[in-house]
């Protein structure tokens, strides 16, 4: 018995002496999760991190999609705040120096994008060490449509965006950032026509999302804001209008603008049936879709609603819509440096003249044709206020603010300031726009 | 100190579990007892206790560090400060302590250039004393959770078989962020939300500052509460019964302070080190009775 306590003594002492001899270290492996080297060297791993891409970009009050339509809804009079509680929105509606380096939403949108860039880096780059080519190039597609949508959503709200990730990054000009969105998404287009994606890829993806659709009309989205229209008008071209591709929700995983706005009517709700338009871009009344993305309640304040891509909770919500890729060739054309006006119209009547049924989403605006001619100017107008109505909450129309020249008064904020957690920790911070 | 600290979004990763910095203390405790009567029929005895304290962050390797915190309130580590003060923006005063307050009536949050995480220039207009609007808010530090001192009070007295207990606790100079008044004042049903629809304030006077400064959040949680009072009665033998005895108690009976939300006492951040003085939708410290009576058998 007692030489037994004076083992256990002396094999206690080894632990002890063990334990402060490699004390001190920082890294510490969690147990309960697969390590980094586990995930990102198997085809089973890859896929969970690339669908827990998806997760961080779609889901919750935390999400890339929320912030993104939020963000920008309110910042374009798209929305307004229901319960002046929600402190972030709430500065977002009061605009200018209201909306600080502080801002909570900003904050978390910055974050998320970074982050999933930084996932999605790992992901493309493990990928190509996979024996198997057809589920690799799969994997690279699904991680750049994020990858492009993080960068871009980025470029869309700020100045300068990082050049990349690692610490003290430096920044690079917004409209290189879409081009760098437009880089990520040209690779992927390589990689899918080099290997054709899987089957077993596409089955251990959610469903929704059209990736070779997606590449190319993010490509069009992004090489109109960086203002390369030919390259543009191409790849819109080159995305087939009749098909959907979407984020898609059920039961668990709520559509975040459900499960934060509509579903509570305590956070945001849509301005009105004008859609935050001012007179004389306003909807016109027989425009169908103003039914499509508002509802009323006669009872309980206030009367104009969510409903559209925000409607329920398995409602899916588009990558992008095909009306998007009809009025890109429309603006391509008007702005185009010989422009084709002529063309321009014919794609802007096929947004005023489509009828809901005949869009895969139901949107058509279902209106008698124009009567021409119009100058550019004119079909530019047009085109801001079809775009502003038929992608309604999608966050793009900050962007399109600046690009169709809108004025400061018409917006609450027209660049955003950077994020004080970057500028405390990264000297390369820029400094902020004044408005 | 082991704090989960932010780091720049474009690494990739948004905070880390970091072990930087160290937390400088410095202080003093008393503890006093005192007999004052020691008699066969009367006792009475005190005790006093009185703490004192005073800590900072050192060597953090940065000016600033902002945690996060799920009540929005802006808690910071900065070099040379107390821990987990409140740092945010802060209403402009003029030169008698007043609010600075607009032509419709609103008053302002401070303006100008932050040169450092405690150093700003504020910039008004010359003409009409208002800060300028295009400069952005200007931050300090805005409160302090950490109390000047603690004390506590207790005396025992008793006489013959009956025994009285009064404890007092106090807490004086920390500050509270008052999240939960001030969501009150949002939603249209608090003091202040009464004066602005009773016309006391111009309409929109809450909306004004309501998001942009935090200051209004800041509430004197200084409080002296009679932590318990309790009486007994020992009644002695009853047949094969002994020891029986009576006992009236209550707790948290008084709270003598200036806090505007219901207890200044309570903390949403938990059992955080960091995170002190946070009242978003925290459950108040009840008022308690019990009357016990005990015996043995």
């Amino acid at each position: 018995m007692k030489n037994n306590i004076i083992k256990i003594v002396t094999i206690g002492a080894f632990i002890s002496t063990a334990i402060v001899q490699s004390g001190c270290k920082k890294d510490f492996t969690n147990p309960n999760a697969a390590t980094d080297e586990q995930v990102f060297s198997s085809p089973k791993g890859l896929t969970g991190a690339v669908v827990g891409l998806q997760r961080v970009y779609t889901l919750g009050r935390g999400s890339t999609l929320y912030n993104l339509v939020t963000i920008n809804g309110l910042t374009t009079n798209e929305m307004i705040v229901v319960n002046t509680g929600n402190t972030a929105e709430v500065q977002l509606a009061s605009g200018g120096t209201a909306v600080d380096g502080n801002h909570t939403m900003l904050t978390t949108f910055w974050t998320t994008c970074n982050k999933v860039v930084y996932d999605a880096d790992k992901i493309i780059t493990s990928a190509q060490t996979l024996a198997d080519k057809n589920y690799a190039s799969g994997l690279i597609a699904y991680a750049s449509i994020f990858k492009a949508l993080s960068i871009g959503d980025m470029a869309q709200f700020w100045e300068k965006v990082p050049s990349g990730i690692g610490t003290g990054v430096t920044f690079i000009d917004r409209v290189d950032g879409f081009k760098k969105a437009i880089t990520v998404i040209d690779n992927a287009l390589a990689a899918i026509s080099a290997n054709a994606i899987s089957a077993s890829f596409i089955a251990n993806v959610p469903a929704g999302i059209d990736i070779s659709n997606t590449l190319n009309a993010l490509k069009a989205r992004y090489s109109l804001f960086a203002g390369l229209y030919p390259q543009a008008l191409t790849a819109a071209n080159a995305v087939d209008i009749t098909k959907k591709s979407t984020f898609n929700f059920d039961a668990l995983s709520l559509n975040p603008l459900f499960e934060i706005s509509t579903s509570t009517n305590n956070v945001v709700q849509v301005k009105d049936s004008t859609l935050g338009l001012l007179i004389p871009l306003q909807p016109d009344f027989a425009d169908k879709r103003i039914q499509f993305y508002t509802t009323t309640n006669p009872t309980i304040a206030p009367r104009f609603r969510i409903n559209g891509f925000g409607a329920a909770a398995a409602t899916a919500f588009p990558v992008y819509l095909p009306g998007e890729m009809t009025l890109i060739k429309a603006e391509a054309y008007a702005r185009a440096a010989t422009p084709d006006l002529a063309n321009s119209l014919l794609e802007l009547e096929k947004i005023r003249t489509k009828l809901p049924a005949a869009d895969p989403f139901g949107v058509g605006a279902s209106l008698p044709a124009a009567v021409g001619p119009f100058t550019q100017g004119q079909l530019l107008d047009s085109i801001y206020k079809h775009r502003s109505i038929e992608l309604y909450m999608s966050g793009m129309k900050l962007e399109d603010m600046r690009r169709f020249g809108r004025p400061n008064a018409e917006k609450k904020r027209n660049l955003m300031p950077y994020p004080l957690r970057e500028r405390d920790n990264n000297p390369n911070t820029p400094a902020d726009p004044p408005f | 100190m082991l704090i989960n600290r932010f780091i720049a979004p474009t690494t990739g990763f948004s905070s880390l579990l970091d072990n930087f910095g160290s937390l400088e203390n410095k202080g003093f405790e008393i503890v006093v007892n005192a007999k004052p009567i020691q008699s066969k029929d009367f006792n009475w005895s005190v005790t006093g206790i009185y703490n004192h304290n005073r800590n900072k962050a050192v060597k953090i390797g940065q000016a600033l560090t902002l945690l996060s915190t799920n009540q929005g309130a802006p808690v910071a580590i900065i070099e040379g400060q107390p821990i987990g003060v409140f740092y945010g923006a802060f209403f402009a005063v003029d030169a008698n302590g007043g609010l600075v307050k607009n032509t419709s009536g609103y008053p302002q949050g401070e303006r100008g250039i932050q040169t450092g995480a405690l150093t700003y220039n504020v910039t008004r207009d010359p003409t009409t004393g208002l800060p300028i609007t295009t400069n952005p808010l200007v931050r300090r530090i805005i409160g302090d959770p950490n109390p000047d001192y603690t004390a506590s009070l207790v005396n025992e007295l008793s006489y013959k078989k009956a025994s009285l207990r009064i404890q007092l606790d106090a807490v004086q100079g920390n500050e509270v962020f008052n999240a939960d008044w001030r969501t009150r004042q949002g939603v249209g049903n608090g003091k202040e939300a009464e004066k602005e629809q009773t016309g006391v304030y111009p309409r929109g006077y809450i909306n004004s500052f309501y998001a942009t400064v935090e200051q209004w959040r800041i509430d004197d949680g200084s409080f002296v509460k009679l932590r318990e009072i309790s009486l007994s009665y020992a009644f002695g033998n009853f047949k094969k019964i002994k020891d029986i005895t009576l006992s009236v108690s209550g707790r948290n009976l008084i709270s003598w302070d200036n806090y505007k939300g219901y207890d200044p006492e309570v903390n949403a951040g938990g059992q955080s080190t960091i995170l002190r003085g946070i009242d978003f939708g925290a459950v108040p410290i009840p008022k308690t009775f019990s009357v016990g009576l005990s015996a043995k058998f």
